[in-house]
């Protein structure tokens, strides 16, 4: 018996979900991304991905910087180097368990 | 968890990350300005001595940058997304610097050529830095006009590569905008 662990045990339960995935896809191309353009991309409510980047934001995979541009509110969103990370080793698990399953 | 739900994962973030890519980058505008620039060159070498080329070039070099990083901010406050702004900050000081001593340190009519090196060199990480391939194609056909330039020392070198530059910069940039405005 192989004492490898399966690669879906890798699988990070806050990373893995499709919305929140999404998002750190989004922002491993960026240094930061505004809410607008993240709910746009993702095709969201604003409510929805609030609540997804509150998500992210607990785990430490995010940080949240709310300026003014003019009298217009503006949330700039950026990965974190955790959240770069956790991104990276999802890609490599998900890899992992095609080439498992293939194979 | 499923094959297909897998790769279907996959391909979201792959799809999601070239998007996003595609669109926080403005390739086109650095290479169409200092495609314009480097024409205004070709000029100040057939008017002008090595003084009046390394003149133009310190107003020039600074300005362009300045420029660029300014429409890179404006067009990322326009769309949504940016890049950090320290690599290429980096880059294009180190091109200014390098270019500079590259005009320097060399003789004859190298001093006027050789800094093409340099920004050959610079536009080739720029490119790396935006991960664009055509952006790659037009730096490193640049850098062997440069290597060729400089050396065969050719009559009017710096004329013939400020204008070989000026005209594949500019034109690679101004197809990159058609492709990216439609």
């Amino acid at each position: 018996m192989s004492d490898e662990v399966h690669p879906s045990q890798r699988l990070d339960d806050t990373v893995h979900q499709r919305v929140r995935l999404g998002i750190l896809a989004v922002l491993a191309e960026a240094d930061r991304a505004d809410f607008t353009y993240l709910r746009d991309q993702l095709g969201l409510t604003d409510g929805n991905l609030s609540r997804h980047l509150q998500v992210l934001e607990d785990a430490g995979y995010l940080r949240l910087r709310k300026s003014f541009e003019g009298r217009r509110p503006r949330t700039w969103v950026s990965a974190t180097r955790a959240g770069r990370a956790a991104l990276a080793a999802e890609v490599a698990a998900l890899r992992q368990l095609i080439a498992r399953l293939d194979g | 968890m499923q094959p297909e739900e897998a790769t279907r994962a996959l391909r979201e973030v792959d799809a999601l990350r070239r998007r996003t890519l595609s669109e926080r980058r403005s390739t086109w505008f650095p290479l169409v300005l200092f495609g314009v620039l480097a024409l205004g060159a070709a000029v100040a070498c057939e008017v002008g001595d090595d003084r009046t080329v390394a003149l133009y070039w310190t107003v020039a070099g600074p300005a362009g940058g300045i420029a660029t990083g300014a429409y890179a901010y404006r067009r990322s406050l326009r769309v949504g997304v940016a890049a950090s702004p320290l690599p290429y900050l980096a880059t294009a000081v180190a091109i200014l610097v390098g270019a500079s001593l590259a005009g320097a340190i060399s003789t004859g009519s190298a001093r006027t050529t050789a800094p093409y090196l340099v920004v050959a060199l610079g536009f080739l990480v720029f490119a790396w830095l935006e991960r664009h391939l055509v952006a790659a194609v037009a730096a490193v056909v640049g850098l062997v006009a440069a290597v060729a330039v400089v050396a065969t020392g050719p009559v009017h070198g710096c004329a013939i590569l400020s204008a070989t530059f000026g005209l594949g910069f500019a034109s690679t940039g101004l197809a990159l905008r058609r492709r990216e405005h439609g």
